[in-house]
């Protein structure tokens, strides 16, 4: 045990002194700040086209019944961010595990450390502790960060439910980030030059994470005519899935191609604690996590799987030890 | 020249020699023939979908029904598709190309030994620029030719001579794109101390390029900017975002490459409009295109006269 801690904390040392972390760091940072101004200035600019139009229809005498005033619910302006976490998060993730494996990895100093007496499990062990501490690290500063903004700089009352819902997000968003983080480090140890890995990574960042979900939401039918195929046609919701009932075997292939990306598993969790799905908003986290049971198997499934295959390839590929010319 | 040719030469069948470039160039070129699929099931489904809709309607006594809005929707839509896997896989593509080509020498340490030969930095950039510039001319044709003869292959698409004409002003338009994330690449291969980030930073700026500008200038979520039919369906800009869209246009690549992009396929809802008069109205946008591929040009040569080859070791 003494041999993991001391494992993890040159780990979390080694990340915090390494250049590209920090800026990734320093990145997601910068961006979750912008995003959440877009957000509130993309509220602000519907809340004056409403009063607009408002105004309007009264001068003209005309009835303004059919006009709802939108709603302000403070989660909801956190969409772009969870978006942004899950592209320059998981690169982040990314990072941490290629130069966790590929630091040795690349210097041919493993075969070094293990002429002292550490087994591979436990100084496997040691990085993930390590490098789990700092992701969780991140998490902690970005969501803390986040409630304060809201509460100090935005003026908002946050109530105890959704400080909880935020906090739950950032629990999603930290196993999100290992799973990321677990992915490179199995390829960087798998694979004979760590830079193949590292371009492999980003290969099926770029699959999983833009492609995949834009595939979905791309061969959603609604989304092929601006403003929406149904509201084009006067077909509202209720009826929409009336008529859907029909294309069943599409709308599962289309959700099928979704399923396949970890990325949406975690969007429609996190939307969804977060109320950015309105169907969610308002309701108790107990009822959320029971209708996102799914997501969350996924998640862990995902999490579990590369988890095992990693310490296991760490404690047995041969690869590990090929001198890198 | 000659030594030119032969480094552009070089450069290029080491790139081909490459397995991992190989791997990147078939999903790139196998999701280009799945966008035109992708697009023809998604459109054949919908157009099911408002017939169903039609019956429907009329049996809860609705007799008013509006017409199909996808008949307003041009053939070259189904390609919309491309326009994101360009500015996604063909960028991260071409990021990875123009990093190979400078990053493959230093690790071998060759620079050390090529400078000793009678060859100038400036004639050796020049030479990597050609060949890894072919290159990308190359996968783009292969990109071209593959969605070309996929939309044959499918039913409902009726290409005219005018659309392959926009076609083909499309792909020259996104060959210079990639050929600038080529560049950028190529740049931070030179610059770079360690090899992950001469590969982070590229994609940093690639994010930025494709994600941040645009939101900052639209106030459009990441997600929104990867769907072609929302990203050309932009809300009025007020207030903020007038600010920031006046500010942030003139720079903002990507967007210029979407919108460009978005009328030569027609989706952007005005299909008949010829390819001269696209280019004519966006000669500004085209204009920074090609001064943005020339300053990182410039930025190459200058990184490579100042390049102390002495110092090569590439570590983490």
């Amino acid at each position: 045990m003494k041999q993991i801690i001391t494992i993890a904390k040159k780990e979390y040392a080694d990340a915090l002194r390494n250049y590209v972390f920090l800026v990734f760091l320093v990145f997601l940072i910068v961006l979750t700040a912008i995003s959440m101004y877009v957000g509130a200035q993309n509220f602000g600019n519907k809340v004056s086209l409403f009063e607009k139009t408002y105004q309007q229809l009264i001068a003209s005498g005309q009835p303004v019944t059919a006009l709802s005033r939108p709603e302000f619910f403070p989660l909801q302006l956190l969409r772009a961010t969870i978006e942004y976490l899950e592209i320059i998060g998981a690169i982040l993730a990314i990072s941490l595990g290629y130069l966790s494996i590929a630091k040795e990895k690349g210097n041919n100093t493993l075969p070094l450390i293990f002429t002292r007496p550490i087994t591979r499990r436990t100084y496997y062990s040691g990085k993930l502790v390590g490098n789990a501490f700092l992701l969780l690290s991140v998490c902690l500063v970005l969501f803390l960060g986040i409630v304060l903004v809201l509460m100090v700089i935005g003026g908002i009352k946050l109530s105890v439910l959704e400080i909880a819902k935020i906090g739950l997000s950032g629990i999603a968003t930290f196993v999100y980030l290992c799973i990321f983080f677990l992915f490179s480090a199995l390829l960087t140890i798998l694979m004979r030059f760590p830079s193949n890995a590292l371009i492999v990574s980003f290969v099926v960042w770029l699959f999983f994470v833009l492609i995949v979900p834009q595939i979905g939401d791309t061969m959603d039918t609604d989304n092929q005519v601006p403003g929406g195929f149904f509201n084009a046609i006067h077909v509202d919701k209720p009826q929409s899935k009336i008529i859907l009932e029909q294309f069943s075997l599409y709308e599962t292939l289309r959700n099928g191609t979704e399923e396949t990306s970890i990325t949406k598993h975690y969007e429609r969790l996190t939307f969804a604690l977060l109320g950015i799905k309105d169907i969610y908003n308002g309701k108790t986290i107990g009822f959320i996590l029971k209708d996102k049971v799914n997501e969350l198997l996924w998640i862990f499934g995902f999490l579990i799987l590369f988890l095992v295959s990693s310490l296991r390839a760490f404690t047995k590929s041969e690869r590990l030890w090929q001198k890198i010319e | 020249m000659n030594t030119i040719r032969i480094v552009a030469g070089a450069e290029i069948l080491a790139l081909f020699r490459e397995r991992t470039m190989y791997s990147i160039t078939a999903v790139f070129l196998v999701m280009a023939g799945a966008s035109s699929f992708i697009g023809w099931s998604t459109f054949t489904t919908a157009d099911a979908i408002y017939k169903a809709s039609v019956i429907y309607l009329h049996n809860n006594g609705v007799s008013a029904v509006p017409d199909n809005p996808l008949r307003t929707v041009p053939a070259l839509a189904s390609f919309d598709n491309l326009i994101i896997y360009i500015a996604l896989i063909g960028a991260l593509l071409a990021i990875i190309i123009g990093h190979r080509s400078i990053m493959r020498e230093r690790r071998a340490g060759i620079m050390q030994i090529l400078f000793t030969r009678p060859i100038s930095k400036r004639v050796f950039i020049v030479g990597k620029v050609a060949g890894l510039a072919l290159v990308l001319f190359s996968i783009t044709s292969a990109t071209a030719l593959i969605s070309i003869a996929t939309s044959f292959l499918l039913p409902l698409q009726h290409l005219m001579p005018i659309d392959i004409g926009h076609l083909i002003v499309f792909f020259l338009l996104s060959f210079l794109y990639m050929l600038f994330f080529a560049l950028i690449g190529l740049l931070f291969a030179i610059v770079a101390k360690s090899e992950s980030l001469a590969l982070f930073a590229p994609i940093c700026i690639w994010v930025g390029v494709t994600f941040i500008l645009p939101e900052l200038a639209t106030g459009l979520t990441p997600t929104a900017l990867l769907n072609p039919v929302t990203l050309l369906q932009l809300p009025p800009a007020t207030g903020f975002f007038y600010v920031a869209e006046q500010i942030l246009f003139p720079v903002s690549l990507s967007w210029h490459y979407a919108t460009m992009s978005g009328e030569l396929l027609g989706s952007s809802f005005n299909p008949s409009i010829p390819v001269r008069e696209v280019l004519m109205t966006h000669v500004s946008e085209v204009l920074t295109l090609f001064i943005a591929i020339g300053a990182v040009g410039i930025g190459a040569i200058t990184a490579l006269r100042r390049f102390d080859p002495r110092s090569d070791a590439v570590n983490e």
